[in-house]
C-alpha cells in the first residue's frame, strides 16, 4: 500500500494501468503504424539536418537496401538481417528461462577472437580445415564466456544481468589485448586474413554466411518450439517451484541452455570473422550482442516477430547509412539516431498497447468535496 | 502458429530467388582524362575527430581549388570503421561513379587495396599506409607528409616556451628528474607514426633546451577524449612542464588548460580554446595532395612527385603546416624551417640522440611491408656531412620506430 501512497504525495494527476481485452488486430495496427512513424520522423530528422532532402532520404534508403542491380547491397543487408536474427533467437531459450543474460556481445566477440586467432596462425593449412578448426574454436571460447556467469549464479545466485554485463568489457579489453600481442608493429591493425575463408558465393562470401545463419535459424525454431529442452525451459522460466515439483533440476536446465546458447554464439563469431569479414577488431560485433537483447525483447521471444524486427532494424541501420552519405551528412551519429527513434517508437507502441494512462478523475472530486 | 514453418521456408526460398535474381557485382567507371574528375573519400571518424576533420577541411579547400576539375561536390563517407565496412564504403563510392577514392585511417588499407585490384579503372589513394611500394598494384597509391619536420617545428617554439619559463622561474623541483627538465607526450599506439612523431617533438624542444626528458603515455585508440585526457592528467602528475599529443580529441588540449600546462596540439591551433595554454601546432595539409592526384587523372599524366606508388609531401610542397601562438618566435621558426629545406639541417640527426649511449651508424626499418614485422632496409644515410635517420623517403608512411635515449614509455606493455 505503501508506494500508492508515496505516488499520492507526488500528485500525479494520472495513474498507469494494464490494458484489458485488446485485440490482437488492433495491436499490429498500432504496431505498423508505428513502424512508419518511425521511417517517417528518420525522414525528418534527415530533413531537419538537411533541408530538402525528405524525398532524397527515402529514395536512398531504398536504394542503400534493396538495389537489385547491384547483388552485394542485398546480400550486406540480408547479412546484417541473418545475424540479429540468429543473435536474437539464440537469446530467446535463456530469456524464458528469465535468466537475463545481457552479454551476447562479449560472448560473441570471445567467439570471434578465437576463430581470428586460430585463422591467422595456421596460414599454410588447407581452407576447409581451418574453416571448421576455427568454428570449433569459437565454439569452445563462447561457452566457456556465456557459461561462468550460468555457474556463478548455480553456485552462488550471483545476479546475472550484472555478471554478463561486465564480462562484456572483459571481452572488449581481452581482444584489444590480443590484437596487440598479434600485430607486432603496435598498430592494432589487424589486417586481412589469408585463410580460414568462406567460398564466395554471387561473389560475396557473406552469401553462405546468411544462408547458414539462416539454417541454424530454423534449427533453432524448432528446439525452442517442439524439442523437450524448449518446454523445460518455459516450465523453469514460469516458475523454478513447479520445475522441481515435476522433477525438473533448475540448475541444470540453467546451465545446458546457457551452454547451448555458448555454442551459437560461438558460431556466430565464426560468421563475423571467416565469413562476413575476413578480418577482426575489437568492435567487430559492432552493437549487434545489444540490438539482439532488444529485438528478442520486442519479439516476444517469438520466432517469426524476431525476424520482423531484425529486417526493420537492419533496413534502418543500413538505409540511413547510404542515405546520409547521399545527402553528405558527415556526422557518424546519424544512422545511430535513426536505430534509436525506431526502437523507442516501437517500445512506446510496446507500451501503450500493454497499458494505459487514466486520469485521477474521481479522487479530484473526493478531494473537491472535502 | 504451426503455418510458421512453412512461412519460414517461404521467405527462405524468396531470398534465394532474389539472389539468384541478381546480375553480379559493381561494374566502375572509366575515366577519360580532360572530364571533370569524381571525388569520394573515406573517413574513420568525422568532424568531432581533429584528425579527420583535417581531411575533410582539406578535401574542401582542394575541391574549391580545383573548380571545374571535380564533378559536383566529394562524395564523403565518415564513420566508417577499420573492417570490412571500409570495403564496403568503397564499394559504394564506386557504384555511384567515383573515379578516385582517398581514404584516411591506416587499417583501411587492406580492405582498400582488395577494393583496387577489384576496380582497376578506379585510383584509390591511402593516406598513412604502407603496401603499396611492395603490392605491385597499379592503380594503388599510399600517402603521407613529412610531418616529422612539422613536429620538429612545433617541437622548438615548444622550447622556445620552456627557455621562457625557465628564465622566469616557472620550473619548480617537481618539473624536475635527475637535473632534466620532464616533457610529456600522449600517443595512440606504441607503432612507427607515432615514434617518430614523438621523437621528432622531443628532438625539437631539446634543440633549444638541452636538459630535457620525456614521459610517453599511450592511449590505444586513435580517438578516446577521456583516456586523452587521463593520459595528460597522469603526465602533469609526473611533472611534465609541457604537453604534446599525438591523438585526435581534445582531451589533452582541454585537461592542459584546466592544469594550466602548456600545450602544442597536431591538426588545430587550439588558440581559441585554450587561450592560456596554447603554444604552437603543427598538421599535414592535404589538399596540395588531392589536387595532385586530381590534376594529374585530368592531364591524364602519372600522379606528379610520386616515387612507387609513394607520395611524400613535405613543408616544399606545403604539405606540412605549424604556427605558433607568440609572433616574436615566428621569425626564428622561419629561419630554422629555412635550415630543414636547405637540408642543413637534419631532423633526425645521428649526432642529436643516442639509443643505449650509442650514436647510430646502421639502423634496419621495416620498409617493404611484407607483413613480417621484419626489418629490412637500413635507413642511416650520410648527406652534406650530416649523418642522419632517412625518414619517408622510401616510401611515405613513417618507419622511424627507434626508441631513444630520455624517453621513457609509462605504459608500452607490448612487443617493443
Amino acid at each position: 500500500m505503501k508506494p500508492k501512497s508515496k505516488h499520492r504525495s507526488l500528485n500525479f494527476p494520472f495513474y498507469v494501468t494494464k490494458r484489458l481485452g485488446f485485440s490482437k488486430k488492433k495491436y499490429w495496427a498500432i504496431r505498423a503504424g508505428g513502424i512508419l512513424l518511425a521511417f517517417f520522423l528518420a525522414g525528418v530528422v534527415c530533413t531537419i539536418l538537411k533541408p530538402g532532402s525528405f524525398g532524397t532520404f527515402f529514395h536512398e534508403l531504398f536504394r542503400g537496401c534493396f538495389d537489385f542491380s547491384d547483388i552485394s547491397t542485398v546480400i550486406d543487408l540480408l547479412v546484417t538481417f541473418s545475424l540479429l536474427l540468429l543473435i536474437a533467437i539464440t537469446l530467446t531459450p535463456a530469456f524464458k528461462m528469465k535468466f537475463w543474460n545481457i552479454g551476447a556481445e562479449g560472448q560473441i566477440l570471445v567467439g570471434c577472437l578465437a576463430a581470428a586467432g586460430i585463422a591467422r596462425f595456421n596460414p599454410d593449412l588447407p581452407n576447409a580445415l581451418v574453416l571448421i578448426l576455427a568454428l570449433l574454436g569459437a565454439q569452445v571460447a563462447s561457452t566457456i564466456w556465456t557459461i561462468i556467469p550460468a555457474i556463478f549464479k548455480a553456485l552462488f545466485n550471483t545476479n546475472e544481468t550484472l555478471f554478463t554485463l561486465m564480462m562484456n568489457y572483459i571481452a572488449t579489453v581481452l581482444s584489444a589485448m590480443m590484437i596487440s600481442l598479434w600485430v607486432k608493429n603496435g598498430s592494432m591493425a589487424f589486417g586481412v586474413l589469408s585463410n580460414g575463408i568462406f567460398p564466395s558465393i554471387l561473389d560475396n562470401t557473406g552469401t553462405l554466411a546468411v544462408i547458414l545463419a539462416i539454417v541454424i535459424f530454423i534449427g533453432m525454431y524448432f528446439y525452442i518450439k517442439m524439442g523437450k529442452h524448449g518446454y523445460e525451459v518455459s516450465i523453469v522460466g514460469e516458475s523454478r517451484d513447479t520445475a522441481a515439483y515435476v522433477g525438473i533440476n533448475a540448475n541444470k536446465v540453467m546451465l545446458r541452455t546457457m551452454a547451448v546458447s555458448g555454442v551459437l554464439f560461438g558460431t556466430i563469431g565464426w560468421l563475423i570473422v571467416c565469413g562476413v569479414n575476413q578480418s577482426f577488431n575489437a568492435t567487430i560485433v559492432g552493437g549487434k550482442g545489444f540490438t539482439g537483447v532488444l529485438i528478442a525483447w520486442l519479439g516476444h521471444f517469438e520466432p517469426l516477430e524476431i525476424a520482423l524486427f531484425s529486417f526493420l532494424s537492419a533496413v534502418m541501420d543500413q538505409g540511413t547509412r547510404t542515405a546520409a552519405s547521399a545527402v553528405n551528412i558527415s556526422s557518424t551519429q546519424f544512422s545511430a539516431i535513426c536505430t534509436g527513434v525506431f526502437f523507442f517508437v516501437i517500445i512506446a507502441c510496446e507500451f501503450f498497447s500493454r497499458y494505459q494512462i487514466k486520469m485521477h478523475h474521481k479522487e479530484k472530486t473526493e478531494v473537491e468535496s472535502l | 502458429m504451426k503455418k510458421s514453418p512453412t512461412i519460414l521456408l517461404g521467405c527462405l526460398s524468396m531470398a534465394g530467388a532474389l539472389a539468384a535474381a541478381g546480375c553480379g557485382g559493381v561494374t566502375a567507371a572509366s575515366y577519360t582524362p580532360g572530364t571533370a574528375v569524381k571525388v569520394g573519400l573515406i573517413c574513420l571518424h568525422d568532424n568531432s575527430s581533429t584528425y579527420d576533420k583535417n581531411f575533410i577541411d582539406s578535401m574542401g579547400a582542394a575541391a574549391k581549388k580545383l573548380g571545374a576539375r571535380i564533378a559536383g561536390e566529394p562524395i564523403i563517407k565518415t564513420g566508417v570503421p577499420e573492417s570490412y565496412e571500409a570495403y564496403t564504403a568503397a564499394k559504394d563510392l564506386v557504384k555511384q561513379g567515383c573515379n578516385v577514392i582517398f581514404a584516411d585511417s591506416f587499417g583501411h588499407e587492406e580492405f582498400m587495396l582488395k577494393a583496387a585490384k577489384e576496380w582497376p579503372s578506379v585510383t584509390f589513394c591511402h593516406a598513412t599506409g604502407t603496401k603499396a611500394k611492395i603490392a605491385g598494384v597499379k592503380n594503388y597509391h599510399n600517402a603521407f607528409a613529412s610531418i616529422y619536420e612539422g613536429r620538429y617545428l612545433a617541437g622548438y617554439a615548444a622550447g622556445l616556451k620552456l627557455q621562457r619559463m625557465i628564465d622566469a622561474g616557472q620550473i619548480k623541483d617537481s618539473n624536475k628528474r635527475d637535473g632534466n627538465i620532464i616533457l610529456g607526450y600522449v600517443g595512440a599506439f606504441p607503432y612507427a607514426e607515432v615514434v617518430s612523431g614523438y621523437t621528432s617533438w622531443y628532438l625539437g624542444v631539446k634543440a633549444v633546451v638541452s636538459n630535457v626528458v620525456m614521459d610517453v603515455t599511450y592511449t590505444s585508440s586513435w580517438y578516446d577524449l577521456n583516456a586523452e585526457k587521463a593520459g595528460a592528467s597522469t603526465l602533469i602528475n609526473k611533472g611534465a612542464a609541457i604537453i604534446s599529443q599525438h591523438a585526435d580529441s581534445m582531451g589533452a588540449p582541454g585537461e592542459c588548460e584546466e592544469k594550466n600546462v602548456p600545450n602544442v596540439t597536431y591538426n588545430i591551433p587550439t588558440g581559441t580554446e585554450c587561450p592560456k595554454t596554447y603554444v604552437a601546432y603543427s598538421k599535414i595539409d592535404w589538399a596540395p595532395y588531392y589536387c595532385a592526384v586530381v590534376n594529374s587523372m585530368f592531364d591524364g599524366k602519372a600522379i606528379e612527385g610520386e616515387v612507387n606508388n609513394n607520395w611524400t609531401g613535405t613543408i616544399g610542397t606545403e604539405s606540412v603546416i605549424y604556427d605558433s601562438a607568440n609572433a616574436e618566435d615566428k621569425v626564428t621558426l622561419e629561419r630554422v624551417k629555412g635550415e630543414l629545406i636547405a637540408r642543413t639541417r637534419r631532423v633526425f640527426d645521428c649526432a642529436n640522440f643516442t639509443v643505449k649511449g650509442q650514436h647510430l651508424t646502421e639502423y634496419k626499418a621495416d620498409v617493404d611491408d611484407m607483413g613480417d614485422y621484419k626489418p629490412d632496409t637500413n635507413v642511416i644515410k650520410t648527406e652534406g656531412g650530416i649523418t642522419f635517420f632517412d625518414e619517408s623517403s622510401l616510401r611515405s608512411a613513417p618507419y622511424f620506430d627507434v626508441r631513444i635515449d630520455g624517453i621513457t614509455e609509462l605504459n608500452a606493455n607490448t612487443n617493443s
